[in-house]
């Protein structure tokens, strides 16, 4: 049974198709990651699957199951039910997704005091104890403290308790680390694993960086230009890497171990107010066909059931796969 | 070759904060060879960009001696001594939006270090043209406003004006931090090719290890206003002396799924993050370090010659070598 399960998701804002065709499905406790540029749609997709875009968006899905509902069908009011509380969100910069004007402790108790009722005393004493598992020395005056007291790190920390607290199904982290340092990065990695191994929720790990992805994530998306072009499991993505664009940015990334040239992909992605008529990438793919910029793959091509790219390079009938059945 | 273009002698950079004299900088010996690039690393409050910023001129030292080609500089610089070092000196920013002029086109500002030279008319026209098609930018972009460019276009700008008025020394302060994965690669690739062409000499500081990896010859970690290593990237990546810089590369996320990186929650004492103060005594790694004894709070370390070529400011060097040894 999976809690998630989000099918040809589209988006646009005015003329912007921001979001063109996003499938995922999460099952309980497990972390997918979601990979891709600034501009590919990644925190559009984020933003709404907590329903958080605004009304000038325009959004529509074949299917968007979360927890046996439909999502679709909600009211506002049944959705201020499920924010925080079921579906929870870590964002990108802690310094401007937290109150400057509230403690701490407060913004950290306000999901508990608002969704499991939870009297101020009572949520105060939760949010401190969650704040001592988080590893933040001296909880309770840390709690009165207000944000711009907080280093980065510990920011951030604050920011996960919030998300947390709740003990929500689904957590969706929104670039977590980008903003830290590698030392305060492993460490916050380190407790959003710790909360899924403890708590089972899964999550939707949204980042840029693929050395984040292979640390934490069980199985990945790779997005680009507002469609999910890869979809499998962490080994899949990363040793059987089947979307051109998935392995075009693997060799854009320097690597410690065996320092070579790095091959930038050349080009910039397409306008997302006139999306091409065929693949997305074949401007810049190095294996396009002429059938790429007529016509988009938009089945979701299939390399083995689980693992998906969206290429006509998978098409059944491409001459790679002829040879294959012959052997 | 290996003429050294800057020399810093005990070099500090104290700033008045309301815990006493915070010590950005404190007593730094480095030189910089003629044609070499030197990575800077260390997490974010270490100093590193305050050390590029004395060395660019921007920000004046409290002590120490900074010699450039030979000639001690002034703390405090006239406006002709300005200009004769920033021929010599130049530095590529980390937000290219924030350093170029709004209200200049492109092709204005990157005439401006050639017009401060003196260099004017027909011949610094031509010469900006030409680095805008060596950076990788159509003619068109001259005519241009910095809005209208993106990110890496941008940062190409910023590298050509560093670039145009043939400087002895680059000072890349995180010039890729900012940028996509992709976008990252062309920087990278274009800034070495540069180097190369050029025989430029580069301070490049960044905190992403694996760019620095790829790109310096020697490297410095910083922590707290101090170097705690130096020495050639190779020695110094493979068998890191310092227990900082052992901590530092074993935070690095690598992508390397076969070898996931066991990080213990509550590894950082990050809660004992202190400001440096120019009133401590001691290794300001100690509170963090594995390895610290009694003794280590009592004297500062020094720069020691390791058995890998790499020189290490840690009192317990002899013991660390002999466990490296022993594996």
């Amino acid at each position: 049974m999976k809690l998630l399960e989000l099918d040809n998701l589209q988006v646009s804002i005015g003329p912007v198709q921001a979001v063109r065709d996003v499938s995922l499905s999460l099952a309980p406790g497990e972390c997918r990651a979601l990979v891709g540029e600034s501009g590919c749609g990644k925190s559009v997709t984020a933003m709404s699957l907590l329903n958080l875009m605004p009304p000038t968006a325009q959004t529509n899905a074949a299917r968007w199951d979360f927890a046996g509902r439909d999502m679709r069908q909600l009211s506002e009011r049944e959705w201020r039910r499920i924010r925080g509380n079921e579906i929870a969100m870590i964002f990108q910069n802690p310094m401007t997704a937290l109150d400057p004007t509230q403690t701490i402790g407060s913004q950290i108790a306000e999901p508990l005091r608002i969704h499991k009722g939870l009297s101020k005393r009572e949520a105060r004493m939760r949010a401190i104890a969650l704040l001592e598992r988080l590893a933040i020395a001296n909880p309770a005056q840390r709690a009165a403290q207000y944000p711009f007291e907080f280093s980065g790190g510990m920011l951030q920390r604050a920011m996960i308790a919030m998300a947390v607290v709740c003990e929500p199904q689904l957590l969706i982290a929104d670039e977590p680390t980008t903003a830290l340092d590698v030392t305060v990065q492993a460490e916050v990695l380190s407790i959003l694993r710790e909360l899924r191994e403890s708590s089972g929720t899964a999550m939707l790990f949204i980042t840029h960086d693929l050395g984040v992805v292979a640390e934490i994530a069980d199985s990945v998306s790779v997005m680009y230009a507002g469609q999910t072009v890869e979809t499998g499991s962490l080994q899949d993505v990363f040793s059987r890497e089947a979307h051109p664009y998935t392995q075009a940015l693997k060799r854009a990334v320097p690597n410690m171990e065996n320092p070579h040239r790095l091959e930038a992909i050349a080009g910039t992605p397409p306008d997302l107010r006139h999306p091409p008529k065929g693949c997305g990438f074949a401007a810049r793919c190095c294996e396009r066909m002429a059938i790429c910029d007529q016509l988009p793959p938009n089945f979701p091509c299939e390399s083995t059931a689980a693992h998906q790219a969206r290429c006509w390079l998978w098409h059944p009938e491409h001459p790679a796969r002829w040879r294959e059945s012959e052997q | 070759m290996s003429a050294a273009i800057v020399q810093l002698r005990e070099l500090r950079c104290h700033f008045a904060s309301g815990e006493g004299l915070l010590a950005a900088v404190d007593g730094v010996n480095l030189d910089i060879k003629a044609g070499e690039v030197l990575g800077l690393v260390g997490e974010s409050g270490s100093g590193k960009s305050t050390m590029g910023r004395i060395i660019a001129g921007l920000q004046p030292r409290s002590a120490g001696d900074l010699i450039i080609g030979g000639q001690a500089m002034p703390r405090h610089y006239s406006r002709r001594q300005f200009k004769a070092m920033s021929t010599q000196v130049q530095m590529v920013f980390q937000d290219s939006y924030a350093s170029l002029n709004p209200r200049m086109t492109i092709l204005a500002s990157l005439q401006e270090p050639l017009w401060s030279q003196g260099v004017t008319g027909a011949v610094a026209r031509d010469k900006a043209c030409y680095w805008l098609e060596r950076v990788g930018l159509p003619q068109s972009a001259g005519e241009r406003y910095p809005h209208e460019l993106s990110g890496g276009q941008r940062q190409r700008i910023g590298i050509a004006r560093a670039f145009i008025a043939e400087p002895k020394l680059v000072i890349c302060d995180e010039p890729v931090s900012a940028l996509d994965v992709s976008v990252q690669a062309q920087i990278i690739n274009l800034l070495q090719e540069l180097q190369t062409e050029h025989n430029t000499a580069m301070l490049f500081i960044a905190h992403d290890l694996a760019v620095v990896r790829f790109l310096a010859t020697r490297t410095a970690v910083m922590y707290l206003g101090e170097i705690v290593e130096l020495g050639p990237t190779p020695a110094l990546f493979e068998g890191p002396r310092h227990p900082y810089t052992a901590r530092l590369l074993a935070a690095h996320l690598d992508g390397n799924i076969k070898a996931r990186k066991v990080i213990a929650a509550n590894t950082g004492k990050a809660a004992g993050h202190k400001a440096p103060l120019a009133t401590d005594s001691g290794c300001r790694f100690a509170p963090r370090c594995p390895m610290a004894e009694p003794a280590c709070s009592a004297n500062p370390p020094w720069l020691r010659p390791t058995k890998v070529d790499t020189e290490a400011a840690c009192h317990r060097l002899a013991d660390i070598e002999i466990l490296k040894l022993r594996k």
